[in-house]
């Protein structure tokens, strides 16, 4: 869920995030929400060590899908088998 | 089974494992060729498949919540029977697949469950892979 925080930035930054924004037709807290989100994988994959194992840290994508279909294929499972051709 | 790589074009790059299969609901089968994809979750059914298969969008209302490239279409979980005579043999194996309202997607055959209920070996090098039932 989204959470709105307020954050005391330099002059620096707010320039360069306008300059961005505008030449890329998007607004400035778009500009920042994307470098906050960017640093915060810089964060992740800089906090790894190395030679050590990792699980994957990003979800290959529909796994969520795949738990539904699992939940629909238990929750049928008991019914009379209506699949066979004639 | 051991069956070959097929190719949709002269192209090597095209090559793909390909399973013909046959999808049965109730009365209905048609005959499929699914693409054994590994990489993907799930099973995925286009939608004229599944009409074919005589299967009611209205009446398969668990919605299977996609994500990625195929997060703009809406999908519904259903289950079919699929056969293939060599593997099979006489029997035919629930797959549980999540049936998309396009036709811009060939049938993928992914871990839930396709590889739950069947073993499957690639040989890319050899252009082949091998498929059997899982014991």
């Amino acid at each position: 869920m989204p959470v709105i925080v307020g954050l005391e930035l330099s002059d620096v930054i707010v320039r360069r995030a306008r300059e961005i924004a505008a030449r890329t037709s998007r607004s400035v807290e778009s500009v920042l929400t994307d470098w906050l989100e960017r640093g915060a994988v810089n964060d992740e994959f800089a906090l790894m060590a190395a030679n050590k194992e990792y699980a994957a840290i990003t979800p290959y994508g529909n796994e969520d899908a795949a738990q539904v279909l699992w939940d629909y294929l238990l929750a049928h499972q008991m019914e009379p088998d209506t699949l066979e051709a004639p | 089974m051991q069956i070959p790589y097929t190719a949709l074009d002269r192209r090597p790059t095209t090559l793909m494992p390909r399973l013909p299969l046959n999808l049965i609901h109730g009365r209905n089968i048609v005959e499929v060729i699914g693409l054994v994809a590994s990489g993907s979750p799930i099973n995925l059914m286009p939608y004229s498949i599944g009409r074919a298969l005589e299967l009611d969008w209205a009446q398969h209302t668990t919605r299977v919540p996609l994500g990625g490239d195929w997060a703009r279409f809406e999908a519904r979980a259903v289950i079919v029977g699929a056969s293939h005579m060599q593997i099979t043999h006489a029997r035919s194996v629930r797959l549980v697949f999540a049936w998309i309202n396009t036709d811009s997607i060939p049938i993928l055959l992914g871990q839930m469950n396709f590889f739950m209920e069947f073993e499957v070996t690639f040989y890319r090098s050899q252009g082949m892979f091998d498929v059997r039932l899982r014991p």
